[in-house]
């Protein structure tokens, strides 16, 4: 395999010869890319991939992610005629069992995902489930569901099969080959050094797999990736196994089982896996596994006795302990680094490496001749790790929960309990005192709900939380509510060309005058969101923009990465210096008089000025994401508490996170990652209003295209009439039987008194949406809801520009 | 009949072999192990006496770390009924084993040692004869085949010039090859049980015998690597090839 002689030149290198690896060198080849490369420091797949069970079951959380995977099965089956080289690919489907209420609801609400994403699932008998599976004890079992077109795949075979089809496109491989240096110049790649010679390059993809963390290193980026043990026992054949079986997926007991060499392969996501120090895996460690480890694995080879009962009289051949790498998050990373241009990660599988390669090579290598990848894949985004988790401690500490978690259900209000208060709010100690329940995001504790005595039992039922959240709700709406948005990133921009670069990259106006408020998308050429923010002219030549709390890296690189030459502008990531406290509800102007800030009293809707609360300065944005008056303030983070109490003492009282979130699904305010992504444009979101058509802007050309066409599918309130359905977003919805849009955000409305959700639907189904009655497949129950154009509450938002009194004077509201 | 088994934890077979940079031996440090294949053939080889009812008791013996104790698990999974761990760190050459295994035969009064050939390491295939020399012990090495009979054992061979079956008298040193049989896989059940057996733990210094060795390592390398063959344009210049340089390289 190995070629003698190793170009100076390559567009694109790949390091890394595993299933990623492999499978992003053979798209980048399918592409055009003819001079591509891959370098593998010891043989191809000898780190993870040739040990991987190899499993492809397709749906995931998302669309896009299943596409990828779906991608992967037709891939797999077309490269055998391709090459010539059998894949291994298996065709027998997967059966998930559920043994209780909760892991059935979660199993129905996957069958709902699978209608929506086109993936074949059926919910089926007990009965059928034995027949599928007939070494099964199904004693414990109430339910399960069929997917016909999963399988799995030889990883080798299929390694081979991809490189076969890179080389014969003029792609070659250089195994024994490491790579020393990684070259860069001004954030940009320019070349490599290797064992054997140097490179130029224009773009590396790095596929190392469990070395990716100090690879990325070489070239100052930070990915990352931790292993993780993982083990699989294989048995000898058994008798009662003839030809091949479906993957049989009993999550409730962390096992995956099935066939092997007519014997049988059972693995487990155990609930705490075993974090592995990097000695243990150095760069010698090539085609090796690790010790057996029986202690470990005894509970759950004591879930596997019970599940499948002929395993007590087969002989063992092995249980194979092999590394696997894992993210903090339990997502994989693809896309471009946010420190360096023209490194590409596509690595951190979390054990869907092989499931995954096939797609995610694909995008992978679109990503890197395009720019972007083939669709929004921010879920996988390598820019959307706060720097936290770039630690050793923290992330050897969160990988084990993360490999544990891999089977879990996801409940409403998942948290991870490891590697916590890693970033607390400069408010944290008040949210303490008043028994917040919290919750982890980007690093950050925000206090979710308060006044919890105990740790939830979380349930797609009602939650605990639901009277409490409706409490903080009524804070908001009647009197005043305190809430942290202290985790908003906050990205200083200043300079002489300020303006003119924020015009470019914004597509709302930017040069209204100082003190106005902007809430602006950024797009990309597409005319999709990047982000969407909210932007405070403080002076000619100074901005300070509010991003979403998990935003800040991959916005600071987008605005990065969009200076041209010789354009003045600086940035500056303020986020940390400064707490944001929103003072919403009725109460709040009475409130702002009582402490003496009166600028609040009589600053305009969506303007912000200067004002003084206990001694401390702040800033006041007036305007809310919960749809009642009141202000944004911000204060510097060391003045956080005094203002705080000053609010306090005064009567306004903290409402957490999740009365925020049921807030703004009301007020139908869009959420970054739920109802708005890199595939989603200003006109289907409802957002037109935020386009400043008069001037250039990345993504006017494509949105003016789209203009001139009617949107396929729009953003709509969707209010259902049953009060006790808990949607949850990503849900299908039907008419007539046929699906029509999904979900993307919803919460219990509690000021309309009724379930709300954000969706889009497609407008082809009607010329008037306004008052249609759809159906929206909650775990495969139909909840009937009613469709609106204008949001749930408070549509016309009188609540939030409502007229400010103060001493006896009235102040008109000026609409910025 | 009360059989002693000896086994050793050695590199995975499977495990590509690295040195240590500073040369002084193999690296082992996270390299996967595995009980040594020949021991395996001597447990299972006494796991199948016990099952036709000859023997009655199996203990299973190693020497060396404390993760030696994983490998005794194995044979008690395998069926063995209890374990002696002798605990050291030092590196042992086979006369130094062998002695400690005499202390332990002493002390547990087997009828029958059965041992691996050699270990997939260090490729001895001394430690059972020198053992069987201290003990005043019959010996058969290389066993392909064992049947025991009243006082004696008959044990088939495999030598150079065929297979070869000796009678030795009771007690006897056993070691085995390849081919005596094929080790069973363990079932999960048996794994559990190996839990429960006992195991108990003696460090090898509180035996009282003279560990010190008088063999000294001293260098270990890497085997010459492969140089490329070399094409040659007709049977003239390979004659010629053959005669004049060959010869060096043999």
């Amino acid at each position: 395999m190995t070629e003698p002689q190793l170009p100076s030149h390559s567009s694109v290198v790949v390091i890394g010869g595993g299933i990623m690896g492999c499978s992003t060198l053979y798209h980048l080849a399918k592409e055009g890319v003819k001079d591509a490369i891959l370098l593998e420091r010891n043989k191809l797949t000898s780190g993870t991939t040739w040990h991987s069970a190899a499993q492809v079951r397709a749906l995931r959380s998302s669309q896009n992610l299943t596409d990828l995977i779906r991608y992967s099965v037709s891939l797999y089956k077309s490269l055998e005629e391709e090459t010539g080289q059998l894949t291994g690919w298996i065709n027998k489907g997967s059966l998930s069992i559920a043994t209780n209420q909760e892991r059935l609801t979660f199993i129905k609400r996957q069958e709902s995902l699978a209608k929506l994403f086109g993936v074949k699932a059926e919910s089926i008998s007990v009965g059928e489930a034995r027949e599928r599976w007939p070494l099964m004890n199904t004693e414990d079992v109430i339910g399960a569901v069929w997917s016909p077109d999963d399988g799995r795949v030889g990883p080798s075979d299929l390694c081979a099969a991809l490189v076969k089809g890179a080389k014969s496109r003029g792609a070659k491989i250089f195994e024994d080959t490491g790579v020393t240096a990684i070259l860069t110049k001004d954030g940009k790649i320019y070349g490599l050094e290797t064992t054997r010679g140097d490179i130029k390059c224009d773009a590396i993809a790095l596929c190392t797999g469990l070395w990716s963390q100090n690879n990325a290193k070489l070239a100052q980026v930070e990915a990352p990736v931790w292993a993780c043990e993982h083990f699989y026992l294989l048995t000898e054949p058994v008798d009662a196994i003839q030809g091949n079986l479906p993957t049989l997926s009993d999550h409730d007991n962390h096992l995956y089982c099935r066939d092997e060499s007519g014997g049988l392969l059972v693995g487990c996501f155990e609930p705490f896996g075993k974090a592995i120090d990097p000695d243990r895996i150095g760069e010698n460690f090539e085609f090796q596994l690790l010790p057996e480890d029986w202690d470990h694995f005894e509970p759950m080879m004591m879930n596997a006795l019970h599940r499948l009962p002929c395993l007590e009289d087969a002989g063992v051949k092995m249980l194979l302990n092999g590394p696997e790498s894992f993210t903090s998050d339990g997502s994989f990373m693809l896309g471009e680094s946010a420190e360096t241009k023209g490194l590409f990660l596509g690595c951190g599988m979390n054990s869907v490496g092989v499931a995954t390669g096939g797609g995610a090579g694909m995008a992978l290598a679109h990503c890197i001749i395009h720019g972007h990848t083939p669709m929004d894949l921010h879920e996988v985004d390598p820019k959307r790790f706060p720097d936290c988790f770039n630690s050793a401690e923290n992330l050897a500490k969160r990988v084990p929960e993360v490999l544990g978690e891999h089977y879990a259900i996801t409940h409403p209000g998942k948290q991870y309990s490891t590697a916590r208060n890693l970033r607390l709010t400069p408010l944290h100690n008040k949210w303490v005192e008043n028994k917040a329940h919290f919750g982890q995001f980007y690093g950050w504790e925000r206090p979710l709900y308060f006044n919890c005595e105990k740790e939830p039992t979380l349930t797609f039922e009602k939650p605990e939380w639901f009277e409490q959240v409706g409490r903080e709700v009524k804070q908001a709406n009647e009197q005043a509510a305190i809430f942290d948005q202290s985790t908003f990133g906050k990205i200083l921009v200043q300079g002489t060309d300020a303006e003119k670069f924020l015009n470019r990259i914004c597509a709302n106006n930017m040069s209204k005058s100082v003190g106005s408020v902007i809430y602006t998308a950024m797009l990309n050429e597409l005319g999709g969101f990047e982000s969407d923010l909210t932007s405070l002219r403080l002076a000619d030549e100074s901005y300070r923009l509010y991003v979403g709390t998990t935003a800040v890296k991959r916005d600071m690189s987008w605005l990065r990465r969009h200076i041209q030459t010789g354009e003045r502008v600086t940035l500056i990531d303020e986020t940390e210096h400064y707490a944001v406290i929103g003072l919403m509800g009725p109460e709040s102007s009475t409130i702002a008089d009582k402490i003496g800030a009166t600028e609040l009293n009589q600053v305009g809707y969506f303007r912000h000025c200067e004002s003084q609360i206990a001694g401390a300065d702040v800033r006041a944005v007036r305007m809310s994401y919960v749809g009642e008056a009141g202000w944004e303030i911000t204060c510097r983070a060391q003045d956080a508490e005094r203002v705080y109490d000053e609010i306090s003492a005064a009567g306004a009282l903290p409402s957490g996170v999740l009365a925020q979130s049921s807030m703004r699904i009301e007020k139908g305010f869009l959420a970054y990652g739920h109802d708005l992504d890199t595939d989603i444009n200003p006109l289907q979101a409802g957002l037109g209003f935020a386009v400043n058509w008069d001037k250039q802007f990345i993504g006017r050309d494509a949105l003016l295209k789209m203009k001139e066409t009617a949107v396929s599918s729009r953003m709509v309130t969707i209010i259902l009439e049953d009060t006790q359905a808990i949607p949850l977003g990503n849900e299908p919805i039907y008419l007539n039987g046929e699906i029509v849009g999904k979900t993307t955000s919803a919460a219990f409305g509690y000021r309309i008194g009724k379930p709300v959700a954000l969706a889009y639907i497609n407008t082809s189904i009607s010329d008037n949406l306004e008052g249609i009655q759809l159906e929206i497949d909650i775990a495969r129950t139909l909840y009937k809801g009613t469709v609106l154009l204008k949001p749930a509450f408070d549509p016309a938002s009188q609540r939030m520009r409502v007229k400010l009194q103060t001493q006896g004077k009235n102040y008109n509201e000026i609409t910025g | 009949m009360k059989l002693l088994v000896s086994v050793k934890r050695v590199l995975d077979a499977n495990v590509s072999i690295r040195l240590k940079p500073d040369l002084s031996g193999v690296d082992q440090s996270n390299v996967k192990m595995a009980i040594n294949p020949f021991d395996e053939i001597a447990v299972e080889e006494a796991i199948r006496l016990k099952e036709s009812g000859i023997a009655e008791e199996i203990i299973a013996v190693s020497i060396g770390e404390k993760k030696c104790q994983e490998t005794l698990r194995t044979a008690l999974a395998m069926g063995a009924d209890r374990a002696i761990h002798i605990e050291t760190d030092s590196q042992l050459q086979p006369l130094e084993i062998a002695k400690i295994l005499k202390v332990i035969t002493l002390q547990e009064k087997p009828e029958i040692i059965i041992m691996g050939k050699q270990s997939i390491d260090s490729d001895n295939n001394q430690t059972g004869q020198m053992l069987a020399a201290l003990l005043g012990w019959s010996q058969g090495t290389y066993a392909s085949k064992i049947d025991i009979q009243q006082k004696q054992v008959l044990v088939t061979r495999e030598v150079d010039d065929g297979l070869e079956t000796l009678s030795l008298n009771l007690p006897a040193v056993i070691t085995t090859d390849l081919r005596l049989n094929e080790p069973r896989y363990v079932k999960l059940p048996n794994i559990m049980k190996a839990k429960k057996k006992p195991l108990s733990t003696l460090t090898a210094e509180s035996l009282g015998i003279n560990l010190t060795t008088g063999i000294e390592i001293l260098k270990i390398e890497e085997p010459a690597k492969r140089s490329a063959g070399i094409i040659v344009n007709d049977v003239q210049e390979l004659v010629s090839k053959l005669k004049n340089e060959a010869r060096d390289i043999l």
